[in-house]
């Protein structure tokens, strides 16, 4: 209880005494505004489980610029824009619904990367892209993360009214004069880079947490598209520090701790909003 | 103030990673809910107690201090593992030295909490296996180092051997040196005592007694030799042609390499726990068993050994042994220190490579 008690000793002297704190939680804060503004997009048009393939997707990317040794940022890259193009290609190609197409790349992607990484035998790694290394963060990988969030922020500024109109109704959107497919791809690589951008901090296990369970929280709390995401990232970024601060004081893993604090703030969130919508019935 | 011993994941494999992710949440769960405990295991040689952190320095401060405050002791260093945590307690005379990855956790696979930034930042230098062995930790060693903390790898010191059966991994990478090798280096008693040089010369430079260290290690390494003695007359009541090692993971390559076993087999066929087993291998590695008369398979106390097990129930007859290769044990005397872990090690290799020829 000494976050209630001394709320000072347990909320801010951390971050005083220790650089390195200050760095993870900029550098998780900044992944986080990354995935909360796109998983907005990603809760509210129901590709939880295209975002979800997509957090899985990029580690045979990884795997194999690995083994090849090139740059692993690249190769995650290629492998989330292969998976977008695989599940349209299969979607157009096929008779089947969106959730099995996207099921059977997501196996497939992920069976990739296992199958590289042992012939590769470099599980040290595989260890590293699976939970991320938020406490290694240091200045540069700061930097990096600000201009992807700052590119974020102008790409979900910028593509506000087509991704808003395409959501709600895509023949609308079409006479509009927006292109709701394109606009749907945009989207999709904008979640990929959101991805790439923030898996170095949680990992690629765990990542899809951040995408999704700090808008899904939001979305519970409002209702006008732009509060949910100021929402998402208010959760997130709360979410981010309270997790840091428990592996900081109770030495349980840091990628872990920040991803379960966002779906129990999901959790607090649910109860809360039974609780007050019984309360007016 | 108590110990929290976070539970890690079994030994799990890469084709088993949603099982690792639930070990991983119950580990945050359970390690959230120790309300107030924030206490890193430390190992003094002397007495080899997991004491918390926060007790030892404070008792630290009050004996080195006296009536002035001690600017001059300089801080004790930190230890990837509690093995290597226990040796470099002996050899600075028992100053206590915490451990990153706990008591009973797999160093192969811990991922640390961020703690372990501040934990490193207070001590005098760290002290690492190196070759990859510490795999959560080697972003956290890379950047810590890159801000100008020593890392000592013990690695480093020491001759490597190969692994086993080598997957050909010569891959090219532009960030990362990648060590080619069997990390597990201080199953060899006698390594260790060459190795510990490069504790002595990193404590020297941080300021601790060069003579007092230097006695200490002097007898701690008298203390390896007899260790190393002792287990060679162990070891010779095993006939030379059964000093065959069957192991879950390769990790006895040193220990079978300094007293004449050859690790003709292990279930997973690497290294590091975290590889898989496939049907090929174990299937050859059952044929294996078969002809040679093996009795006992090696696991490790800190990983799971379901496959080995299934393999030994699978062929009837064969019997599995839990080695301490990875970590120290909290409680009971096998595993307390360093030296009476190899001596458990010891004696268990030996009672079960002689039990088929009894």
């Amino acid at each position: 209880m000494r976050w209630l008690t001394d709320p000072w000793d347990w909320w801010v002297v951390p971050f005083v005494d220790n650089p390195f704190m200050r760095d993870a939680f900029l550098a998780a804060g900044l992944a986080v505004v990354c995935t909360s503004l796109v998983g907005t997009w990603v809760v509210l048009r129901g590709l939880s489980f295209l975002g979800d393939a997509l957090a899985h997707g990029v580690l045979p990317g990884i795997a194999i610029a690995y083994v090849l040794g090139v740059s692993t940022t690249l190769g995650a890259v290629i492998a989330a824009v292969a998976m977008v193009g695989g599940v349209s290609l299969i979607r157009n190609a096929s008779p089947l619904p969106d959730d099995a197409s996207i099921g059977v790349l997501f196996v497939g992607f992920l069976a990739l990367a296992v199958v590289v990484m042992s012939a590769g035998a470099a599980t040290g790694d595989l260890n590293r892209f699976l939970f991320g290394s938020i406490n290694a963060v240091s200045g540069d990988d700061v930097v990096e993360l600000a201009v992807i969030a700052a590119l974020t922020l102008t790409a979900i500024v910028v593509g506000h009214r087509a991704l808003l109109i395409g959501t709600f109704d895509t023949v609308q959107a079409a006479m509009a004069g927006f292109r709701p497919r394109a606009t749907h791809l945009a989207l999709l690589v904008l979640v990929a880079l959101s991805i790439v951008a923030a898996f170095e901090t949680v990992g690629s296990l765990l990542v899809f947490a951040f995408l999704v369970a700090p808008p899904a929280t939001a979305a519970l709390l409002a209702r006008r598209v732009v509060t949910i995401m100021v929402t998402a990232v208010a959760v997130g970024v709360a979410s981010a520090l309270v997790g840091l601060l428990v592996s900081f004081h109770h030495r349980t893993a840091s990628g872990a701790t920040m991803a379960l604090t966002t779906v129990v703030v999901f959790m607090l969130a649910l109860g809360a909003r039974r609780l007050t919508v019984s309360r007016s019935h | 103030m108590r110990v929290i011993l976070i539970p890690l994941p079994p030994r799990v494999r890469l084709t088993s990673s949603a099982r690792r992710v639930a070990a991983l949440v119950a580990a945050a769960v359970i390690g959230a809910s120790c309300g107030g405990g924030e206490a890193l295991p430390t190992t003094t040689s002397a007495s080899a107690e997991t004491v918390p952190a926060g007790d030892a320095d404070e008792a630290t401060e009050t004996t080195g201090g006296g009536v002035t405050p001690s600017a001059a002791t300089p801080a004790a260093p930190i230890a990837t593992t509690t093995i290597w945590a226990d040796i470099t307690s002996a050899v600075l005379c028992g100053v206590a030295v915490p451990a990153i990855v706990p008591v009973g956790a797999d160093p192969h696979t811990f991922e640390a909490p961020i703690s372990a930034r501040a934990d490193i930042a207070a001590a005098g230098f760290v002290v690492a296996n190196g070759l990859d062995l510490e795999e959560g930790l080697l972003d956290l060693l890379e950047t810590v180092e890159a801000d100008g903390t020593v890392v000592v790898r013990m690695a480093d010191h020491v001759e490597v051997l190969d692994h086993g059966d080598d997957h050909g991994d010569d891959h090219g990478d532009d960030q990362h040196d990648h060590a080619a090798g069997d990390p597990h280096i201080w199953l060899d008693p006698m390594r260790v005592h060459d190795a510990i040089d490069a504790i002595v010369d990193a404590a020297v430079t941080a300021g601790h007694d060069a003579d007092a260290v230097a006695a200490c290690a002097d007898s701690y390494r008298a203390e390896l030799t007899a260790l190393d003695t002792e287990i060679a007359e162990m070891v010779a009541m095993v006939p030379t042609a059964a000093r065959q090692l069957v192991t879950n993971h390769d990790a006895l390559g040193y220990f079978a390499d300094r007293y004449g076993f050859e690790v003709i087999g292990t279930v997973i066929p690497s290294t590091s726990t975290m590889a898989s087993t496939n049907p090929a291998d174990l299937a050859d590695l059952a044929a294996l068993i078969a002809a040679t008369g093996v009795t006992t398979i090696f696991t490790d106390a800190e990983s799971s050994d379901v496959d080995a097990a299934a393999l030994a129930e699978r062929l009837g007859g064969v019997t599995v042994t839990p080695l301490l290769t990875g970590s120290l044990t909290s409680g009971g005397e096998d595993g307390r220190d360093y030296l009476s872990m190899m001596r458990t090690n010891a004696d268990r290799i030996v009672a079960g490579s002689s039990a088929g020829d009894s």
